[in-house]
């Protein structure tokens, strides 16, 4: 969900918060999702340090802020003693005395207690439920606590039918309310904390070498649900509480972790994500008093709905996502099929310094590594069960069908058979834009002009 | 009329060509203000120049057709046209026996041929004058066929 | 078409007021214009003077001993030629009167003449009788005191006709040539002191050739029986409105016999503006032209020679002058800077240019390195070529080389000449190019 969330920032979809410090609590540390999102962000920072979003400068790709918590490196959150380690090891079972040991027997399986842990806790909530006890007591926590200032949010993502993030989600939010052991413990403790909690949404192949059984996540959802209820809910820890999962599941391969666990981008992710663009915009006021509880539906009467389009969300979610979305991947479609044609001989590159150099630099490498994981973010949510596919994403040619269900508007022009396709979109990059900051520097502009060119072809073709 | 003159001066295409084209009038032997062509000649090529210009770099004004052999094009058309029209006045006077008889056995087609391509000459430059001093305000073309010499200074 | 522009042309002369000479200036009062080539702008110039229409015409016939044998009581040539002149000159409608008279030392009056049929009368009745009869010095011949006495009688509104064999007698002077040159001297001061108050007087010299019998008077005044041709002279003098009135209604065609032999023209006239224009061809290297006068930028040609061409309405000359003397490029002198140059050579074309309204084109051709002068062509007043041609210095003897020569006539005509210049500028017209 960080992965969805992170391109819908970079898209520029309006994000209440200025800066979002991502917290990736996983004992995996190869895990190929992870892996990934952890990409994708860096690259994200790399390309915003460069970018200045003071007035006049209109752009907001990159916009919101994403930093980790100082001195926390990939934005996790590491986990001692959970790499090369038994979870029999780790609780020291070798180390009670026989009754415990005996308590322990009837609280956990051989195979638990044989679990290795370096790749998460494999849909064991109760296994995680004591690792992730050392929470509190870390220097990263309280590193983070250091760092929380007066009006900061928190929001925590976790799945309900899994491992680390079931057993994580009320462990972490117990410790965040009641901890004192940091300076600013008040803050935290009194601070707005959401929560997004995914039920169920895909399904893994049986394997009986593995430790997953997909087989087991609605049974595990019940309990956990029951539980949420009664400690989170009904105490008005969370202030608001998302729920969202999908009743016809994606399926993938079953790896319980690794640099093979890589599922494929989902709507349920996007839609997950879309809770925290929701959580932030909410005010204090809104979020006083018992618990707000949220689900997410799409705007179709048909339940058994296979490929959603961007008409087939709803209002809101359209107005959230649909012309951001849209205008990175446009901006992607020229970077990809005609910058290297085009770049030396138009006005928006010449006279903004976008030479050669420019183009062969970091910032620029940057923006489209970030740009292909953002394509192929969009590729994987659109060849998935449900699949969401609102854009035509290979399509080079007619550049302005790349929306599913949605046909472009055909202005006007004096030479209508001549300024199409790309060359309507130089037309928008060459435009003589208002308010330009002059003194920016060339990724400034560079971005600032990609933005503004996008949003007035979107306007123009589609009214967004 | 003396600019026009001055234009029109370098008289490769003939002498007796220019005086004709100055309004030479045998009847009062001297040049007649009512048979002056410099100026209706020039004012066409340079509007056909200013025409091509325009929509070349305003009315067209496309992205795609920016490139150095673009404006190329456009600068052949205007050489064409002006060459064809300059040779035309000519030979409508040669074949209409426009031309006083003092000079007439000076003037042949072939100094139309060269008039005309004088003409193109001029209308070339025109443009070329056009494309330096009026191009700036082009959206798409501003650096057809090459940088524009304010984004240079500026750069500098 | 041709009259219409020969009219105003007269009618532009007789507008003509300036007179290089001092004293009055005499000019029409008729209403006059002037129409310059190409252009449609004219000017009225009034005088306080009047010039009638009609002048009176007096026709003098020298009787001396040497003019019978070119009378026969209406047979010889002579006759015939000087009857049909005068009756041209009678039917023309120009004159109010004629008057014939004989001369010789004096004016002997015949009687008055209204009607044509009496000049067939006088010109009938003319015979070495009639001669004698009539009175005067009839042995010799002072062609200076002739001339004196026919200015006397002559005006504004007078024009005299005087015709004679025009041949000098010294007799038995020691210095045939001192006496010649007397007489020119005399004949220039005779014209001179009569030009002073008559600007705008012009002289006709027409030489006519006709069959002669009988005794001619060599210049030794020594007698000689000839039989064979012999030429002689009508002068028609008088204001230059009335001789080309003449001589537009009575070309030299009209003559009849042997028609006209040789013609001069000389007058003290200088036409105040000639219409002339610099030409874009024919030339020689090359120049810009600035105004009808004024030319820059010139370039000689690979050769070296730089050329212009300058095209002129000389029509009013060419009628008085007539085409030869026009196109004799000995009658014109180039100046440079107001100093008489040779570095200029001038060649003279007829201007056969159907629309144009010049007659004449006028090529000036410099020898040495341009530069920005001031260049002026002027037509001169000079006594003619034929002049010279045909004087005889020695008429003791007439043979088939001499038969047609006068004895001393270039004296004549040169007196004449000088006369007429004596006062005035000289010459008829002025072009002027500025090379700048």
């Amino acid at each position: 969900m960080l992965r969805a969330l992170t391109m819908l920032l970079a898209s520029g979809a309006e994000c209440a918060f200025e800066t979002i410090v991502p917290i990736i609590i996983d004992p995996d540390d190869s895990a190929a999702d992870k892996t990934r999102t952890v990409e994708a962000m860096k690259k994200y920072m790399a390309i915003r340090e460069k970018l200045d979003f003071s007035n006049p400068n209109l752009n907001k790709f990159y916009k919101t802020e994403i930093k980790p918590v100082d001195g926390m490196a990939n934005f996790g959150f590491p986990l001692n003693n959970t790499r090369d380690c038994l979870f029999k090891d780790f609780i020291k079972v070798g180390e009670l005395s026989k009754e415990s040991r005996a308590l322990v027997s009837l609280l956990f399986s051989e195979k638990n207690l044989n679990s290795d842990m370096k790749v998460g806790f494999k849909g064991n909530p109760n296994i995680g439920s004591v690792v992730l006890n050392q929470f509190g007591t870390s220097q990263h926590y309280k590193d983070f606590a250091n760092g929380f200032k007066e009006g900061d949010r928190i929001f925590i993502i976790s799945s309900i039918f899994g491992g680390t993030g079931a057993s994580g989600f009320p462990l972490l939010l117990k410790t965040l309310r009641s901890d004192k052991s940091s300076q600013s413990w008040n803050l935290i403790s009194n601070a707005k904390i959401g929560a997004v909690t995914v039920l169920p949404y895909f399904q893994v192949s049986q394997d009986d070498n593995s430790g997953v059984d997909s087989s087991t996540f609605l049974s595990k959802t019940k309990s956990a649900l029951a539980y949420y209820e009664n400690n989170i809910s009904k105490n008005g820890s969370v202030d608001a509480l998302y729920y969202i999962g999908d009743n016809i599941p994606a399926s993938y391969a079953n790896h319980d972790g690794g640099s093979e666990q890589k599922n494929n981008a989902h709507l349920i992710e996007l839609c997950s994500a879309l809770g925290i663009l929701n959580f932030a915009k909410m005010s204090d006021s809104e979020l006083a008093g018992d618990t707000k509880h949220f689900e997410y539906g799409l705007d179709s009467n048909d339940d058994a709905i296979h490929s959603i389009v961007f008409s087939d969300l709803g209002k809101k979610t359209k107005e959230d996502i649909q012309k951001p979305l849209t205008q990175l991947l446009l901006m992607h479609k020229y970077l990809t099929y005609k910058l290297h044609d085009e770049y030396r001989h138009q006005p928006w590159a010449i006279d903004n310094g976008l030479n050669k150099a420019f183009f062969d630099d970091d910032f620029f490498s940057n923006v489209q590594a970030f740009s292909n994981y953002y394509v192929e973010w969009l590729s994987e949510m659109s060849n998935n069960t449900r699949s969401f596919s609102p854009f035509n994403i290979g399509r080079i040619k007619p550049l302005f069908s790349l929306i599913n269900g949605k046909s472009a508007n055909r202005p006007w022009t004096i030479i209508p058979f001549l300024l199409k396709d790309y060359a309507l979109f130089d037309n928008a990059l060459n435009s003589n834009f208002k308010k330009w900051n002059k003194a920016a520097n060339k990724e400034q502009k560079f971005m600032e002009v990609f933005y503004r060119a996008t949003e007035k072809l979107v306007q123009q073709k589609f009214n967004m | 009329m003396d600019f026009l003159d001055w234009i029109y001066s370098f008289k490769f295409y003939g002498a007796e060509l220019f005086d004709h084209l100055k309004g030479w009038d045998d009847e009062i032997m001297d040049y007649n203000p009512a048979y002056y062509q410099f100026l209706s000649i020039f004012v066409s090529i340079f509007l056909a120049a200013l025409v091509i210009f325009i929509c070349y770099y305003y009315i067209g004004n496309n992205p795609r057709f920016n490139r150095w052999w673009n404006w190329l094009i456009e600068l052949v058309l205007v050489f064409i046209f002006a060459g064809w029209w300059g040779y035309h006045v000519v030979a409508v006077d040669i074949q209409n026996g426009a031309i006083a008889s003092s000079i007439v056995d000076k003037i042949s087609y072939n100094n139309a041929i060269f008039f005309g391509f004088y003409n193109a000459i001029l209308a070339s430059i025109i443009f070329i004058l056009l494309t330096i001093l009026l191009r700036h305000w082009s959206k798409n073309c501003k650096h057809s066929p090459c940088t524009s010499f304010i984004t240079k200074m500026k750069k500098q | 078409m041709l009259m219409k522009n020969i009219v105003s042309s007269l009618l532009f002369l007789t507008a003509i007021i300036v007179c290089s000479c001092t004293g009055g200036k005499r000019t029409s009062n008729v209403s006059t214009s002037v129409t310059d080539l190409g252009e449609n702008n004219s000017t009225t110039i009034n005088s306080s003077n009047s010039l009638p229409e009609h002048p009176i015409i007096n026709v003098y016939l020298e009787n001396s001993g040497s003019m019978n044998g070119y009378v026969d009581g209406g047979k010889t040539m002579f006759q015939q030629d000087v009857y049909n002149y005068l009756s041209d000159v009678d039917i023309s409608g120009i004159p109010s009167e004629m008057n014939m008279f004989f001369i010789n030392s004096k004016i002997i009056p015949q009687r008055d003449f209204q009607k044509s049929n009496t000049i067939s009368d006088f010109i009938n009745r003319l015979n070495p009788n009639s001669f004698r009869v009539a009175g005067g010095n009839t042995a010799t011949t002072d062609m200076a005191d002739i001339f004196k006495l026919i200015l006397e009688n002559t005006d504004n509104d007078i024009v005299s006709i005087f015709i004679s064999d025009c041949i000098f007698s010294p007799g038995s002077v020691s210095s045939p040539e001192a006496y010649l040159t007397n007489q020119q001297i005399g004949i220039k001061e005779n014209f001179a002191k009569y030009c002073v108050d008559h600007p705008n007087f012009g002289v006709m010299v027409y030489q006519l050739s006709s069959n002669f019998n009988g005794r001619y008077y060599d210049y030794m005044n020594k007698p000689h029986q000839y039989n064979g041709e012999r030429p002689y002279y009508i002068w028609v003098m008088g204001n230059i409105y009335y001789l080309m009135y003449l001589k537009d209604r009575i070309p030299n065609k009209k003559f009849q016999g042997s028609g006209v032999q040789n013609y001069w023209f000389a007058s003290n006239f200088q036409l105040e503006e000639v219409a002339y224009s610099v030409l874009p061809a024919p030339r020689l290297g090359s120049f810009d032209k600035v105004s009808k006068s004024d030319i820059k930028n010139m370039k000689p040609d690979e050769n070296g020679e730089f050329m212009f061409t300058i095209a002129a309405n000389l029509r009013l000359l060419e009628l008085v002058l007539g085409d030869d003397y026009l196109m004799d490029t000995g009658n014109y002198a180039q100046l440079i800077n107001k100093e008489l140059s040779d570095e200029i050579k001038i060649k003279i074309d007829r201007n056969t240019v159907a629309k144009s309204p010049a007659t004449h084109n006028i090529s000036l051709k410099i020898v040495k390195g341009i530069q920005r002068e001031e260049i002026k062509v002027i037509l001169q007043c000079l006594p003619p070529e034929w002049g010279f041609e045909m004087t005889d210095d020695n008429d003791t003897q007439l043979t088939e080389l001499n038969c047609n020569k006068t004895y001393g006539l270039k004296y004549l005509l040169n007196g004449v000449q000088q006369g007429l210049t004596a006062r005035g500028s000289g010459y008829y017209m002025y072009m002027i190019v500025n090379l700048k």
